[in-house]
């Protein structure tokens, strides 16, 4: 009698696991695929985000995958594919025509900076160090020096590094490599743009200001020693391309941007950006490398979501190491993109314990022919006129 | 007449108990079978003998004033109009992501339900350590507000209108359980503030308002003002000196087999302080209070209340007498300056550390309190093997000596300071050595052991007996500062676990002590 209850018992459990185990394919509806997200719906311009480095980092290495080790449930599908597992034009994804004099004239919409160039108390989010001016025509570039020991490393990967990454698809500022004297630089310590990025703690005293700002300019300037005639070399980002609102969020949503309906570690498009990395040789990819611009005129802005940082690429880091800046930050990128740059040679044994001298060096010259493409502006023309760029929106 | 049908025996009625069972188990079975089967019927091998088939012709495309077809799908919406050309279609757009990923119905595999059981059984530990990391998110405001001047480079926060409210639960062995809640808010700048309330019942309350400013310019510099009043009882009371029992200065009740009292404290307390930081590795500290204690029997206690233990009036600032309190005014200000050679707090770092302050106190409307505190903690942190392993030998010395003839309060006598084992004595002098090895083995993670050796007494020369306790523990920490930590320790008089958060361990803090 009881053995034949353990047995009803044990049969209706069995069927009911083996049926629960049914496997079943997607169910798509019957409707054309969607080519287009309409997130352009217009908002107000949000909060600008900057998510506490203790925080974000505590979390992005510690707690998330802690937890997620914890959650044994497939990865959800991404919420940004259509029915066609494509990546439809978005605020994140658009797309250019890559044949080149078209994706030029696209990308390179505004053109390189234009001396003489006034210098900002202000943030430069773009990416690490750098300095933000306003050119002559009153346009905000963040410029960004090489290494002392390696010239035009990391400047030219910000340039090629940024229109690849466009190419694919994925928005990136305008970058140019470009290079100016000493008396192109001016500082000014009560101008403020109107996309100005500031963080509330520059100080206030004019006279603190200045010498701040005369300090921060020379040791941009000593950062890296100056070509033989005198000048320098600088990749120019132009950030913000609108106005500038802070980091994008690695996870969840903006509660304060109806568009954003898709958790952004359930984006393709920025889970793609593992691949991306390691194709860029990038060793590590970290949240400041995403940016939100909210874009447009008056009343009809959305946001528009930015890569930046694009200077870490193409295993420039591989070749200057790390950097003081860096020594707390985590790779973000799987193993892969953390392997060294197959075109890069490992070091020795014998180079590891030679001194510092006897390293591989690129000669800190610009000796070498230049190649001169059009993103390069080795002399810009100074403008005759007033300058002719005028903001797009005024921040709130 | 109604004819009573015939009782069912226990065994028929299970037995028909257990056939319904399986008979529903079959049902559903069969119906969870012929749902995925009724969704997606298997293909139908071609009939050779049939003609060949002719799709019929496509509809004409609807008119633009026909109703568009529902999308189907939760969440679904009307479709975005469509962009259409010569050929039929060519844009479609959505926002939703039901209609832009076009799934109505998510695909299933074999091993989903086991991952799914997993996923349930998994869900308490996940949610907890999801709470803990949602904790340390706040914490990092509230490390904000501790006895610490941001260096230069840590202003980079840019907080505008945070607002976190989170439960709070303390449980303390001997004590009642106390919940609350605190609010955090986070302003421009570097200002924060927070609210924090709790209750354990009728003899358990606590109200705490903070404010805390941090500027860069000129120099960094932060300031922070605060409130608080608590209620706590069935606090205890060993008495005084590194051996309660046998010293002179404690007197027991004859007849009483306790040898730890409890009792009632509240506090009502404020605090001003403000510190800069002059060099990058130099902080200096100004820091003044003006607190009420009220002290008297625990009511919850019995025999264990402190008039019940110690002869009434014999504990200085206890209950003079049996049902009565005692209420004490002291204003204590104090001067520090502290030098942290390492690069950061949180992560193991070479350095050193060196603290020393100096505090007066007075009692103000009652009896002629006077004291001064002063002491130093110094460490030395030196990698060994790594740069990430680092050995940490560590002294503190904390004295309080009386500036007239009146006894010290017992409350303000000092502690076992930066003692990892069990704080259960008071004295003027109290001196801790300490050992600590720390290995960052993960990112942001670092492993600890330490062993940990104190002793008090009322003068150098009669320093008691040392007690030690040893253990290991983990550290979490971001580039800046920690986040929080916790550690087992292991000593003669039982084993302890500790966990704290945002609170720099190697920091002094005089004001905010017990």
């Amino acid at each position: 009698m009881r053995s034949a209850r353990l047995l009803h018992l044990a049969a209706a459990l069995a069927a009911s696991f083996s049926l629960a185990c049914v496997a079943r394919p997607a169910r798509f509806a019957d409707a054309p695929p969607v080519t287009e997200i309409a997130d352009d719906e217009p908002i107000d311009v949000p909060l600008s985000v900057e998510v506490n480095d203790v925080v974000e980092f505590s979390d992005l290495f510690v707690g998330r995958p802690l937890i997620e080790a914890m959650r044994p449930l497939r990865k959800p599908p991404p919420g940004d594919i259509n029915a066609l597992d494509d990546v439809p034009v978005s605020s994140w994804f658009r797309p250019l025509d890559v044949d080149p004099g078209a994706f030029e004239a696209t990308y390179a919409e505004g053109g390189a900076p234009v001396p003489p160039y006034k210098v900002l108390l202000e943030r430069a989010p773009s990416g690490n160090g750098g300095i933000p001016v306003v050119d002559a025509l009153g346009r905000r570039f963040e410029l960004r020096r090489d290494p002392p020991d390696r010239a035009e490393v990391r400047t030219a990967a910000a340039a090629i590094s940024a229109r690849i990454v466009r190419a694919l698809g994925y928005l990136t500022p305008e970058v140019y490599v470009s290079d100016a004297v000493e008396g192109d630089f001016t500082s000014a310590p009560e101008e403020q743009h109107p996309l100005s990025i500031v963080s509330g703690m520059e100080p206030g005293e004019p006279d603190v200001r200045k010498k701040q700002l005369a300090k921060t300019l020379v040791e941009w300037l000593e950062s890296a020693p100056s070509s033989k005639d005198g000048s320098f070399r600088f990749s120019a980002t132009r950030w913000p391309p609108a106005i500038d609102v802070g980091r994008t969020l690695v996870a969840g949503v903006r509660g304060d941007d109806i568009n954003d309906r898709v958790p952004h570690e359930n984006r393709r498009t920025l889970r793609a950006l593992k691949l991306v990395g390691a194709w860029l040789g990038m060793t590590r990819f970290t949240p400041h490398d995403l940016r939100d611009a909210h874009a447009g005129p008056p009343g009809e802005g959305r946001l528009v979501h930015y890569i930046v940082g694009a200077d870490k690429s193409l295993g420039t880091e591989a070749i200057i190491g790390k950097r003081p800046e860096q020594k707390d930050e985590m790779l973000l990128l799987a193993t892969s993109a953390s392997r060294p740059d197959p075109n890069i040679p490992p070091r020795s044994a014998s180079t590891r314990r030679s001194a510092p001298s006897a390293r591989r060096s690129i000669p800190p010259d610009t000796a070498l022919p230049s190649p001169s493409p059009r993103w390069m502006s080795p002399t810009a023309p100074t403008p005759t006129g007033p300058p002719v760029a005028s903001p797009p929106s005024p921040r709130r | 007449m109604r004819r009573a049908l015939p009782a069912r025996t226990r065994p028929q009625r299970r037995r028909l108990l257990s056939v319904l069972v399986a008979g529903a188990c079959a049902l559903a079975a069969a119906a969870s079978v012929s749902t995925p089967a009724l969704a997606h019927p298997p293909p139908l091998a071609p009939n050779p003998v049939d003609p060949p088939f002719v799709p019929p012709e496509p509809e004409p495309p609807p008119a633009a004033s026909e109703v568009p077809p529902a999308v189907t799908g939760a969440g679904a919406q009307p479709p975005e109009p469509e962009e259409e050309g010569e050929e039929g279609p060519r844009t479609r757009r959505a926002i939703d992501p039901s209609v832009v990923t076009g799934i109505v119905q998510p695909e299933r595999q074999i091993s989903d339900t086991m991952r799914e059981v997993g996923n349930a059984l998994l869900a308490p530990p996940r949610e907890s350590l999801g709470v803990l990391f949602m904790l340390t998110r706040t914490m990092s405001v509230i490390a904000e507000q501790q006895q610490i001047v941001p260096k230069i480079n840590q202003f980079t926060r840019e907080k505008r209108g945070e607002i976190t409210i989170f439960p709070t639960m303390f449980f303390d062995p001997g004590r009642r359980p106390s919940l609350g809640a605190i609010m955090i808010t986070g302003g421009p700048g570097g200002s924060s503030t927070s609210l924090r309330v709790g209750s354990g019942g009728p003899n358990e309350a606590l109200l705490e308002t903070r404010i805390a400013l941090a500027r860069r310019s000129p120099i960094p510099f932060s300031a922070v003002a605060e409130a608080l009043y608590d209620m706590r009882t069935s606090l205890q009371y060993y008495g005084i000196g590194q051996e309660p029992e046998s010293d002179p200065r404690n007197r027991f009740r004859p007849m009483t087999r306790y040898r730890d009292a409890r009792y009632r404290h509240q506090r009502v307390r404020a605090i001003l302080s403000g510190g800069v930081r002059p060099t990058e590795n130099t902080e200096i500290f100004v820091s003044s209070s003006y607190t009420t204690h009220i002290i008297d029997d625990s009511p919850d206690d019995g025999g264990r209340a402190m008039s019940f233990v110690f002869a009434p009036g014999s504990v200085p600032g206890g209950p003079p007498a049996m049902g009565e309190a005692s209420r004490n005014h002291i204003i204590y200000s104090e001067v520090a300056a502290r030098l942290d050679t390492r690069v950061d707090r949180g992560a193991p770092r070479e350095g050193a550390f060196v603290e020393g302050y100096i505090g007066y106190a007075a009692g103000v409307g009652g009896p002629d309190v006077q004291f001064a505190r002063f002491g130093f903690r110094g460490a030395l942190f030196l990698s060994v093997f790594r740069k990430t392993n680092i050995i940490a030998p560590k002294l503190v010395v904390d004295d309080l000596r009386s500036l007239t003839r009146e006894p010290v309060p017992f409350y303000e006598l000092t502690r076992e300071s930066d003692f990892r084992g069990f704080h259960t004595r008071r004295d003027q002098l109290s001196t801790t050595a300490s050992l600590d090895y720390r290995w960052g083995f993960a990112p942001q993670i670092s492993g600890r052991l330490f062993v940990d050796v104190n002793t008090m007494g009322p003068e150098l020369a009669k320093l008691g007996a040392p007690r030690w306790a040893a253990g290991f523990g983990m550290d979490i920490y971001a580039s800046l500062q920690d986040i929080g930590s916790w550690a087992f320790s292991f000593s003669p008089e039982g084993v302890g676990f500790f966990l704290s958060f945002g609170v720099p361990n190697s920091f002094g803090d005089r004001q905010h002590r017990e």
